[in-house]
C-alpha cells in the first residue's frame, strides 16, 4: 500500500457555482481559484446535500444526507452517534487532522475531533487568519505522518451581511454613483419578492439588486485572495507533490437568480457548488467534468478514500469522486443525485443528466430540462408531454433513495428552532416514504 | 516619555480641552457644506452610508485633536466589528486593533486579531505610498504557528517568499500597503486627482483600486458634529472603503463593511 497522501479541504462559504473567472464569469476575477481549476479537475455538476451551511457541512464531515445525521437546518445538532471525518480518521489512520476556520457542525466539539488552528467569524475579519493559521501550519509541520488539514474560509457569506447598516440603505446608497460598474440582473431575474428573506429584498429597486450582485463577487474576490494565498503556499511548499487538494462550497447563493439571494431551496444557485480537486501528477490538470453528479457526502468518501481509512457506518449514499478525478473509467457512476432543503418547509430536489424536479412539501412540482433550459425559467410540468413523465421517473429515483437513508428519528436542536419544525420535517420524509 | 504614558497624558488632555469646549473640530451647529453631493434622494456622504456600520459609536468618539499623519506619526486603531443593526444604529464591538507607526520611508504595523499577531515592516516611498519591500511575521497563540515572509515589488511584479514558499504575483498599477494611504490621503494629493493603484494588505494583492475625494461629511461624534473630508476606495476584493479625515491631516475613521477602523491614538 502507498503512503496516503496529504488532503488539504479548503471551503469557502455560500459561493455561486459560477462566480469564478476561470468558468467565465466576466463580472469578478478570481486569480486564487483560477489557479486551482487550471491545476486541476472542476466538477461542474456539484451539488450541496442540502443548501444550507450546517446540514451541508454535517454532510461533510459524516458521509450522510441530512435526513440522517439530524442537522435538518441552521441550528440542528448532529446526531450524537454518528462519527465525523475528525474522530474516523484519526481513529483509523496516523493522519494529523488539523482545522481552521468555520467548522459550523452543531453538537459536536471541533477541538475534540481536530487539532484546531484558527476559530471562525465573518469573513472580513477572519478570513486572512485562517490562511495565515493554515500557511503557519504548513511552515512549520515536521512530521512525518501525512496530515489532513481544512481550511475553513467563510466569505462570500458575508454578503449576508453586505449592507453593513444600521436600518437604512446602507453602503447601498452608492449603487446610483457606480451604477455602470454594476452587473446586469440574471436574465431568469423575476421582479417579484420570494417569501425567503423578503424582509431583506422587498423594497429593493433592480439597482439594489445590481449592488448585491456587485458586492457579492467582491466578497468572492476577497475570499480569493486568501484562498489563493493558501494554496499557493501548499503547492510551492516540500508537501507539494504528495498532497491531494480539494476546494469546494457549502452550497450557493441566489445572486440575484430567480430574485433570490441567499439559500436555503433548491433551484440551481443556491443548490449547486464548485468543486475542483487537484492532485500533481495524477489528476488531470485544466480538466471540466460536467457529466458526473456529484454531492456533499461524496467529500466524505473521496477523503477516506485517499486517506485509506474504511468507510464510516452506514454511508450507503456516498460515493468517492477519486476514480472520476484519476480520470479513471467508472461505469457504474450514479444516475441520480437526491438533495433535500428545510427551510420551515420541505423541498427535494432530484436530478439527473439532463432533468430536475422539485417536489415541495405543499404538493407543488416543477420540472426543468437542464440542458435546454439551465435558468431553470420554463416549468414542464406545464407541459404534458414531458412534465409528468419525467416526475414519474424522479419520483421512482426518490423511492429508491428512500429505501437506503435511514432517518435520524430525533431533532435535536441546538437553538432558536422548535422541536416540531423537525417533526414536520419527518412526516414530509415518511409521506414520500409512504406514497405509492 | 513612554509611549502608552504619552497616549494617555493626550487621551485626558483631549478629554478636558472637550469638555471646556475648546475642540475646534467639534462643531455643533455646521453650516451646511457646498461641496456636498445628492444622489437621488440621498445625500450619499451625509446620510448614513459612510459612517453607517459605526453609527453605535460614534456618540462615544472623540476625533483625536494632536498630531497629524502628513509627518512622522504613531496611530492606533481599534477594529470595530459590525455585528447587527438595532434601533436605527450599528451595534458590534472591538475585535482588535492596528498599531501604524509612520517615519520617513519605513511603515510598521501590528495588528492583531481573531488570536493572530501581524507585524509588518514596510520600506517604500513615503511620498508615493509605494513599497519596495517588505517583511512580514505571524503568529498565533499555539505552537509551530510562526512563520515569516520576505517580500519585494520591482515596479511589475511583487515577490513573496518564506522558508517553504515562493509566490509572484504581477502588478498593473504602483503597489501601495493599505497603511501607507495614510499619509497619502492625509496629504490632500488625492483631492486633486484620483489614485489608482494595486494594495498590498499584510502580503495579500488587492488589485485594481481606485480612491478619489469624494466631499465634506458631517458627521455626528460625541458632544457634536465633526466636519470631515471623505474619500472612497473601490475596486476588486474589497467593499466600499471611506476613510474620513479631518482638516490637519488625521484619518479619524475607516468603514468597510464588517470591519471598521476607528482611531484610537495619534502622536
Amino acid at each position: 500500500m502507498k503512503n496516503p497522501p496529504n488532503i488539504v479541504f479548503i471551503h469557502v462559504d455560500q459561493m455561486h457555482w459560477e462566480a469564478m473567472s476561470a468558468y467565465g464569469n466576466p463580472y469578478l476575477k478570481t486569480p486564487g481559484m483560477d489557479r486551482i481549476a487550471a491545476d486541476g479537475t472542476s466538477f461542474r455538476a456539484s451539488y450541496a446535500a442540502m443548501p444550507q451551511c450546517c446540514p451541508a457541512r454535517t454532510s461533510w464531515y459524516t458521509g450522510r444526507a441530512s435526513c440522517e445525521h439530524g442537522a435538518a437546518g441552521n441550528g440542528y445538532k448532529l446526531s450524537n452517534g454518528i462519527p465525523d471525518l475528525g474522530q474516523w480518521i484519526g481513529k483509523h489512520s496516523d493522519y494529523e487532522c488539523v482545522y481552521a476556520g468555520k467548522w459550523h457542525i452543531l453538537g459536536r466539539d471541533l477541538a475534540k475531533s481536530f487539532q484546531q488552528i484558527c476559530g471562525s467569524a465573518r469573513g472580513e475579519l477572519g478570513d486572512a487568519p485562517i490562511a495565515r493559521a493554515c500557511m503557519g501550519f504548513i511552515e512549520n509541520y515536521k512530521g512525518d505522518r501525512p496530515f489532513f488539514l481544512n481550511a475553513g474560509f467563510m466569505n462570500p457569506h458575508d454578503c449576508c451581511y453586505s449592507a453593513g447598516a444600521a436600518g437604512g440603505v446602507g453602503k447601498y446608497a452608492l449603487a446610483e454613483s457606480m451604477e455602470d460598474e454594476l452587473p446586469p440582473l440574471p436574465k431568469n431575474f423575476v421582479p417579484k419578492v420570494p417569501k425567503r428573506y423578503a424582509e431583506k429584498t422587498k423594497d429593493w429597486k433592480e439597482i439594489h439588486w445590481r449592488y448585491y450582485m456587485y458586492t457579492y463577487y467582491r466578497w468572492v474576490e476577497m475570499a480569493d485572495a486568501e484562498v489563493g494565498r493558501l494554496y499557493d503556499a501548499v503547492m510551492n511548499s516540500r508537501f507539494a507533490d504528495n498532497t491531494v487538494v480539494i476546494f469546494t462550497s457549502d452550497h450557493g447563493d441566489g445572486l440575484g437568480f430567480h430574485g433570490n439571494t441567499s439559500k436555503g431551496y433548491m433551484e440551481e444557485e443556491a443548490w449547486r457548488v464548485p468543486l475542483i480537486m487537484v492532485e500533481k501528477g495524477k489528476i488531470p490538470a485544466g480538466r471540466v467534468d460536467n457529466e458526473h453528479l456529484t454531492i456533499g457526502y461524496d467529500l466524505t468518501a473521496t477523503i477516506l478514500d485517499y486517506a485509506q481509512v474504511p468507510s464510516m457506518p452506514k454511508m450507503t449514499l456516498a460515493k468517492s469522486i477519486r476514480p472520476l478525478a484519476e480520470g479513471d473509467s467508472v461505469d457504474d457512476w450514479r444516475e441520480y443525485i437526491v438533495g433535500e432543503s428545510f427551510f420551515a418547509e420541505g423541498e427535494v430536489g432530484v436530478r439527473d443528466a439532463r432533468h430536475k424536479t422539485i417536489f415541495y412539501c405543499d404538493g407543488q412540482v416543477k420540472v426543468f430540462d437542464l440542458k435546454a433550459d439551465p435558468l431553470e425559467m420554463n416549468n414542464l410540468m406545464d407541459s404534458p408531454e414531458i412534465g409528468p413523465s419525467v416526475m414519474a421517473k424522479h419520483k421512482a429515483h426518490l423511492k429508491e433513495y428512500l429505501g437506503k437513508v435511514e432517518l435520524c428519528e430525533e431533532g435535536s436542536v441546538a437553538k432558536g428552532e422548535a422541536v416540531d419544525a423537525y417533526n414536520t420535517y419527518l412526516k414530509f420524509y415518511r409521506n414520500m416514504m409512504s406514497e405509492e | 516619555m513612554e509611549r502608552r504614558d504619552f497616549l494617555k497624558k493626550t487621551s485626558i488632555t483631549v478629554g478636558a480641552l472637550y469638555a471646556a469646549g475648546h475642540l475646534p473640530l467639534l462643531a455643533a451647529n455646521s453650516k451646511k457644506n457646498p461641496r456636498k453631493k445628492k444622489i437621488g434622494s440621498l445625500n450619499i456622504f451625509t446620510d448614513p452610508p459612510a459612517i453607517e456600520p459605526i453609527t453605535g459609536e460614534l456618540d462615544k468618539f472623540t476625533p483625536a485633536q494632536e498630531g497629524t499623519m502628513r509627518s512622522a506619526f504613531a496611530a492606533s486603531y481599534a477594529l470595530l466589528y459590525w455585528r447587527n443593526a438595532k434601533h436605527g444604529k450599528a451595534t458590534g464591538d472591538e475585535r482588535g486593533g492596528i498599531d501604524v507607526q509612520m517615519r520617513d520611508d519605513l511603515l510598521q504595523t501590528t495588528e492583531k486579531r481573531q488570536g493572530n499577531t501581524v507585524k509588518t515592516h514596510i520600506k517604500g516611498n513615503r511620498e508615493l505610498g509605494a513599497a519596495y519591500t517588505w517583511t512580514l511575521e505571524s503568529m498565533f497563540d499555539g505552537p509551530d504557528s510562526r512563520f515569516v515572509e520576505d517580500g519585494s515589488w520591482d515596479g511589475r511584479k511583487m515577490t513573496v517568499a518564506s522558508a517553504s514558499w515562493k509566490q509572484e504575483r504581477d502588478t498593473k498599477h504602483p503597489l501601495i500597503h493599505r497603511w501607507m494611504l495614510l499619509p497619502r490621503i492625509a496629504s490632500g494629493s488625492i483631492k486633486k486627482a484620483p489614485l489608482k493603484f494595486d494594495m498590498l494588505d499584510n502580503s495579500t494583492l488587492i488589485p485594481d483600486q481606485e480612491l478619489r475625494y469624494e466631499g465634506q461629511v458631517s458627521v455626528p461624534v460625541q458632544g457634536g458634529t465633526a466636519e470631515l473630508d471623505s474619500y472612497l476606495q473601490t475596486g476588486r476584493a474589497i467593499q466600499p472603503i471611506h476613510y474620513l479625515v479631518d482638516r490637519d491631516g488625521r484619518v479619524q475613521l475607516i468603514t468597510s463593511s464588517i470591519v471598521n477602523w476607528v482611531l484610537r491614538d495619534l502622536q
